[in-house]
């Protein structure tokens, strides 16, 4: 049994991914609670879809991933602010056109011939190619994060919870949202490499997702978010090394695996609780 | 009770845009211990008032006076029923503001919130998820975070709507009691016979129609001048029903 535990992590690849998909839970899972509180999910998948033709182009030119896939961010946001001020196309029609732009243009510059073997990594991930430069950087992106969310934590409280009072209240929302969202793009930007432009929002929403299923109160749902964010990952090297499919596909599908496991659970816990009262209370006899 | 006005508003207009006053012409001084109800038409100005006294227009002219700390307290019924968020933790929410972000929440700062919850009737409830309350319960938690505000001065947005006659009473209740610790409460509202019971009112239609004690001031001419083709006066003048199409 402890065998079959350490197996997958007796080589160097395997440790490096361990620490990997660990140091990057920590970071989504917290990170992917508030993008769902904030109702940003959207936002999650397109940041990361918008970042693939860099990511490819990067990757044809032998220049580093991230620079690409910043570079792709950039090319997208300008893009859209200038496609959202197009008479009769909304910020969301912009959103979507110009994601769905990025993501196409990506796949076509993914059908040369020149494209290096790595470039599936792209779209699906492959924690097992991370390098300890790669680790490091995690590491550090996950300890800003960490500690950006630790010190805003009452602002985006306040913000998500009421935009209209939070400015009387010391918060002003658009700068809370912006923060939220320059967070969520440096963390994709990190976490792509690892898990993959397709696969990363997984690791991002699901986590988040169940937590706030089950979980009644702010805290207990991001600490829930960062654990079930690193069970995935954990349980998705697992189901890699034993099933011998891909890491970054198996740890999406275990973090969608633990939210359908909230779905049951629910509602005998948290949030949803409260709402069983008797009819004559309901009525208004506490009102 | 002290002679000096705890909020005093002289010949201000505010608005969002440049030049465009969404509310103009208000004069008028609020004594401490004072319950003003604020009537008006939807668009005439309620909103924009209470957010002109908040500082957060863009567009403000003339002077607004507070003597103390101003709260506002929105409608329960934009709340959100799904943030994980407790009865005493929407209370603390108050507290945050003087509180630097490098410092944790302490005993300080929960001592006060369960204070204000205590006052508006709710110390049994403390640990309750907000979602689980009734709309009367919820709208008492936030008037209870502007009380752990330590604010003198209230601004309420239609608190007495989206909640049945019972709960509407203990709210009314409610401020009342904050009334009668000499606060100064502003709250606007749709509901002209419930502004009877209040110490002074003051109509808007986009300026200021008329301010002061409700039984001299709501006259069938403020009303019309308040109200214009949405008002309906029955019973010659003594009850006036409001026609009113809600935005939400």
């Amino acid at each position: 049994m402890l065998d079959a535990l350490i197996d997958p992590f007796r080589q160097g690849i395997g440790q490096r991914a361990l620490i990997e998909v660990i140091v990057l839970g920590l970071a989504c899972g917290p990170l992917g609670a508030w993008v769902l509180l904030y109702r940003q999910s959207y936002a999650a998948e397109s940041i990361a879809h918008a970042m693939l033709p860099g990511l490819v182009v990067a990757s044809l030119a032998g220049l580093p991933l991230t620079l690409g896939a910043g570079a792709g961010l950039v090319v997208a946001a300008v893009a859209i602010v200038f496609a959202s001020r197009v008479a009769r196309v909304g910020a969301d029609v912009a959103v979507a056109v110009v994601v769905t732009a990025m993501l196409a243009t990506g796949a076509l510059l993914a059908l040369s011939p020149d494209v290096p073997a790595r470039l599936g990594e792209l779209l699906f991930g492959d924690p097992l190619s991370v390098t300890s430069g790669e680790i490091l950087v995690s590491a550090l992106l996950t300890a800003g994060v960490l500690i950006a969310l630790g010190a805003r934590h009452r602002d985006l409280a306040l913000a998500g919870f009421d935009p209209a009072t939070a400015p009387s209240l010391g918060a002003a929302p658009g700068r809370v949202e912006l923060t939220l969202l320059v967070l969520l793009a440096v963390t994709t930007l990190i976490a792509v490499q690892a898990l993959g432009n397709l696969l990363v929002v997984a690791i991002v929403i699901a986590p988040g997702a169940a937590a706030l299923r089950v979980a009644s109160r702010l805290i207990a749902v991001l600490a829930l978010s960062a654990g079930l964010a690193v069970l995935a990952g954990v349980g998705g090297l697992y189901l890699s090394h034993y099933v011998n499919v891909a890491a970054g596909a198996a740890i999406a599908l275990v973090a969608i695996a633990l939210f359908a496991l909230s779905l049951p659970v629910g509602p005998h816990l948290g949030i949803v609780r409260g709402r069983r009262r008797s009819p004559v209370e309901t009525i208004g006899a506490r009102a | 009770m002290s002679a000096a006005p705890l909020l005093e508003v002289e010949g201000v207009a505010a608005g969002y845009r440049p030049g465009v006053h969404a509310v103009e012409d208000l004069n008028f001084a609020v004594m401490p211990g004072r319950l003003v109800a604020v009537l008006g038409p939807n668009g005439g100005g309620k909103t924009s008032l209470l957010r002109a006294l908040l500082g957060e227009l863009p567009e403000r002219r003339g002077r607004i006076r507070a003597r103390g700390r101003i709260a506002y307290v929105p409608q329960t019924e934009r709340s959100r029923l799904d943030y994980p968020v407790s009865a005493l933790d929407v209370v603390l929410m108050g507290t945050y503001a003087e509180l630097p972000w490098y410092r944790r929440v302490g005993t300080a700062q929960r001592r006060i919130a369960a204070d204000a919850l205590g006052r508006v009737g709710l110390a049994d409830s403390a640990s309750t998820g907000f979602g689980a309350l009734s709309g009367g319960q919820r709208q008492r938690v936030l008037i209870a975070r502007a009380v752990a505000q330590q604010a003198e001065i209230l601004l309420l947005d239609e608190p007495l709507s989206g909640v049945d006659r019972a709960s509407a009473q203990r709210v009314m209740a409610v401020l009342r009691e904050l009334r009668d610790d000499g606060r100064a409460l502003l709250v606007a509202t749709h509901d002209i016979q419930q502004a009877r019971e209040f110490d002074a009112v003051l109509c808007l239609n986009r300026a200021q129609v008329a301010f002061g004690e409700p039984a001299p001031t709501l006259t069938a001419e403020v009303l019309e001048r308040t109200y214009g083709a949405e008002l309906i006066v029955l019973d010659g003048g003594r009850r006036a029903v409001v026609v009113q199409h809600h935005e939400h």
